[in-house]
């Protein structure tokens, strides 16, 4: 079976800096992945890139069979990419449920007007939508909060938030730009829980990027690691920890 | 109330359907049909199981649960938040004949398991992942299990251990045996009878191990109608499941009385939105601890804080309607015809949106038990035209043996007895009670038994209490109840509890042991009495200096001549201090859970204490107190002693 994603001679340059350097690998379907490098290595650029945000000089990226390199972001979503951002990117001012409805809209069929009028097929397309946005909202547990509005709402909660968003698009594919980060032991412990059952029980594909080491050694199956733009390694987590270049990389050494 | 006669009253007449759960529950089918009988909160919107659909789901397990070998005298083990899969496995059980155990949600693993495995139970239904992995995790201590079923199959895909089964599979077994033998179920719950054990409740002691009080269905089904005489349940009443189910309380209105009188019973999405979807249902009958109704409560007081000051208006002057009026009718007074005008005007005004809010607009009957509520809060509810009534009871008598009566509500007392329920104070003073709701005794514990439970039925409560006008007053554990020299009977932590629902008083140690007269240590709220002291115009530096004020000596004098009030003439406080300082967990005068240490503090302010038994008027402090950072601080002062009246 071919990759889920399959990238191949990406590089990606700003200017004089090349941000991503001939950069190839492939995540499988059903795939648990994770990217890790040091502060610098590319690897926002490359989910950037992948994500259809950046468009690179160079490669091909291939989704489900289908070359997506010159594709726009929306198409890439409506094709079931779907993205967590570093910094929260919700509407603020818009409650939990608005913003996770924001997210099946890609979904939705039907018109300004019909869905204006909240009648006939309109109004049956509106209820589904929030039947799939309920149960989002029940798997990650966040009822209490439904009709927040987000800015209220604790970091760690935002995040969950976040994740909801993405996953309200339904996609093959969920880019997570660290889940994790500026979560305490006991929210990291919850994310770390959704992701798998994300993973194991809806069956999504999950390429992630993450700085806390346990967490990518517990949860991911492989792992690719970046440094100054180039794929220095890749493969199962135990494998990478032990590669002398990657250990070189993190401590700013020479590679033995 | 006589102390005479051996034998247990009798039961309660039995104008019901059946005298088991199960047979209830067949009648309510037959009776109510695709009536609402559960509704729980799913995927942000109510949905209804019928009486009929509740029936043929608890036959499904029940069958379920007998193909895999369920045997009648057996017990099955619940764990998990308020579902209707909580009561179905439950009422599943009693249904093939064996009995059900309720396990607290928030237990810990050595809880759990010794629960699971002192009740002998061979099935555990489990809500969750989170409580099978409990169970999984002990599983070697667990020798008698054979089946772990789960309601939720989230997280549970890739486990694969022998003993688990899935709540729908144990369903879908049982539909197949009742499509083979169609009149198995029914003639199964033929076979129960009223006095056939239908549940054991284990109760947390504060020291050594859980027991397990074993309840028949008589003796639940009697307190359920007991209760329901005096105060009436009716068919078609919304209730709001948010308590733990393991609870005799929860048990007592989700499964007895329900089932007896045929209400419907919600269960809310989470236990986080309990409150939110409690406003969406709107109940009719609520029972809550003290911590529920202090919630709503203190709910009211911030928002009023932050609202416009058009409300605040409002509230500040229509409240005092609202106690005015409580007060009338409390203490059965006439209440005068403009008063009656004045609180129908504040009641569209203000409480019918205050109720409607917290979602007490069809409140008929809300109840409070487990812990004393504060007389200030029982009094708003009052005023909002909420009648709050005080139960009282012990898991043993089947949850309940007082209960107030409407017309007779006095917010020390926990009311007076139900029918059929005899209560009376030994000459210890403790509380014993007896009714044909008085439980068979604790399961594979005879000595605890033989130590609670008197041969002619006498229940002991363990609390110490008396009875004022037919009224039982509770005071507090009778371990926790010292003597003054003249043998006395006090209890400190109940006049402590009175005098902190004062404002004023953020802390107080009431003491006497072996004393002539009981005195008190209180350590005012600087918070409030410095809001105080600001309005009365009072300069003040420190907490030290405020304390030592003539003027808040007065202010808290009044308190606790209030408290003084209520207390019994031989056991009031006569003297009291101000303390220079808060008691402090920091300084190991309170527990991180803010108790106080009682023997600690009566050494650290041995000097203070001596004083007030002496006839001095002043104590000079001279101490030093160290604060966090390792910075130290002289305190010297001179604490004025006050002696209250004698009257």
């Amino acid at each position: 079976m071919p990759p889920l994603l399959d990238i191949s001679g990406l590089s990606l340059r700003f200017g004089g800096v090349n941000a991503l350097q001939d950069v190839s690998f492939a995540v499988d379907e059903g795939a648990l992945n994770a990217i890790i490098g040091p502060n610098g290595a590319g690897k926002t650029s490359l989910l950037n890139c992948i994500s259809g945000v950046y468009h690179p000089q160079q490669g091909r990226i291939v989704f489900a069979g289908q070359d997506v390199t010159r594709m726009g972001p929306a198409t890439r979503t409506r094709l079931g990419i779907a993205r967590t951002f570093q910094n929260i990117a919700l509407f603020r001012g818009m409650t939990v449920l608005d913003n996770l409805l924001i997210g099946r809209h890609v979904h939705q069929k039907t018109g300004t007007l019909a869905g204006g009028l909240y009648y006939g097929r309109g109004r049956r397309e509106e209820i589904r939508e929030r039947e799939r946005v309920e149960e989002i909202i029940d798997f990650l547990e966040i009822q209490p909060w439904r009709k927040q509005v987000v800015h209220t709402l604790a970091y760690g909660l935002q995040k969950r938030v976040e994740l909801g968003r993405a996953l309200a698009l339904q996609p093959r594919l969920l880019l997570l730009d660290e889940p994790m980060a500026g979560m305490n032991a006991e929210e990291k412990e919850d994310m770390a829980r959704y992701i798998l059952d994300i993973n194991e029980d809806r069956g999504t594909t999950v390429l992630m990027i993450e700085h806390d080491m346990g967490v990518v050694m517990d949860l991911s199956h492989r792992v690719v690691v970046l440094n100054f733009g180039q794929k220095i390694a890749e493969g199962p987590p135990e494998e990478v920890q032990g590669n002398a270049e990657v250990q070189a990389a993190y401590l700013g050494g020479q590679a033995a | 109330m006589s102390d005479a006669g051996g034998q247990r009253p009798a039961a309660a007449p039995a104008q019901m359907a059946g005298d088991t759960f199960p047979k209830l529950l067949l009648a309510n089918a037959e009776r109510l049909g695709d009536q609402a009988a559960l509704r729980e909160k799913d995927l942000g919107i109510w949905r209804e199981t019928s009486w009929a659909r509740y029936r043929d789901r608890v036959r499904d397990f029940s069958l379920g649960l007998g193909s895999l070998g369920l045997a009648r005298g057996g017990t099955v083990a619940i764990v998990g938040d308020n579902r209707p899969e909580w009561i179905i496995a439950e009422l599943a059980a009693q249904a093939r004949g064996a009995a059900s155990v309720g396990i607290y949600q928030d237990s810990n693993l050595t809880e759990v398991a010794f629960v699971i495995d002192h009740c002998d139970a061979k099935f555990v239904v489990a809500e969750d992942q989170e409580q099978v992995d409990k169970i999984l995790g002990m599983i070697e201590q667990l020798p008698k299990v054979a089946y772990v079923i789960y309601a939720d199959p989230r997280g549970l895909r890739r486990y694969d251990h022998p003993m688990l089964v899935s709540f729908e599979e144990v369903e879908k077994r049982g539909r197949e045996l009742h499509a083979r033998e169609p009149s198995l179920f029914v003639r199964e719950i033929a076979l129960g009878r009223g006095s056939d054990l239908a549940m054991i409740c284990y109760t947390s002691g504060t020291t050594g191990a859980p027991k397990g009080a074993m309840l028949t269905f008589q003796n639940l089904l009697t307190m359920a109608m007991s209760l329901h005489q005096v105060d009436p349940r009716l068919p078609g009443d919304e209730f709001v499941s948010f308590l733990p189910l393991a609870w005799i309380g929860e048990q007592m209105m989700s499964v007895a009385t329900a089932l007896s009188i045929g209400f419907t019973i919600n269960f809310p999405e989470e236990p986080e939105t309990a409150l939110h979807d409690i406003r969406e249902i709107g109940p009719n009958v609520m029972f809550a601890p003290p911590r529920i109704w202090e919630g709503f409560n203190s709910t009211v007081q911030v928002k009023i804080m932050d609202t416009t000051p058009l409300k605040r208006f409002l509230f500040e002057r229509l409240l005092p309607i609202g106690h005015k009026l409580a007060d009338l009718r409390l203490q059965q007074k006439q209440i005068p015809l403009h008063w009656r005008f004045l609180w129908f005007c504040a009641d569209w005004l203000l409480f019918r949106a205050l109720k409607d809010r917290l979602g007490l607009s069809n409140l008929r009957s809300g109840t409070t038990g487990g812990a004393a509520l504060g007389p200030d809060v029982f009094r708003f509810f009052h005023a909002m035209g909420v009648r709050l009534k005080q139960i009282y009871g012990q898991t043993e008598i089947s949850g309940i043996s007082c209960i107030h009566r409407d017309d007779r509500i006095k917010f020390h007392t926990v009311g007076e007895p139900i029918p059929g329920t005899e209560v009376r104070i030994s000459e210890r003073g403790e509380i014993l009670s007896r009714s044909a709701a008085v439980f068979l005794g604790y399961y594979k514990n005879d000595e605890a038994t033989r130590a609670t439970l008197t041969p002619d039925g006498w229940l002991h409560s363990g609390d110490a209490g008396y009875l004022e006008d037919g009224q039982l007053v509770v005071i507090d554990r009778l371990k926790d109840v010292l003597r003054l020299a003249d043998g006395t009977q006090f209890s400190p932590q109940y006049i402590e509890n009175r005098l902190k629902f004062s404002p004023y008083v953020k802390e107080a140690v009431v003491l006497g042991q072996d004393k002539p007269y009981l005195t008190a240590l209180v350590c005012i709220d600087q918070g409030i009495v410095g809001k105080w002291a600001e309005r009365e115009k009072i300069q003040y530096t420190t907490y030290t200096d405020l304390s030592a004020k003539p003027r808040v000596y007065d202010l808290l004098q009044e308190e606790i001549d209030k408290v003084n009030q209520t207390l019994p003439a031989a056991a009031k406080i006569r003297k009291f201090v101000l303390l220079y300082k808060e008691l402090d967990a920091d300084d190991e005068e309170l527990t991180r859970t803010r108790k106080v240490r009682r023997s600690f503090v009566e050494e650290r302010y041995a000097g203070i204490i001596s004083a007030l038994y002496g006839d001095e008027r002043k104590i000079a402090v001279d101490t030093t107190i160290r604060f966090q950072d390792g910075k130290t601080a002289r305190i010297q002062a001179s604490l004025a002693v006050r002696e209250l009246g004698a009257a």
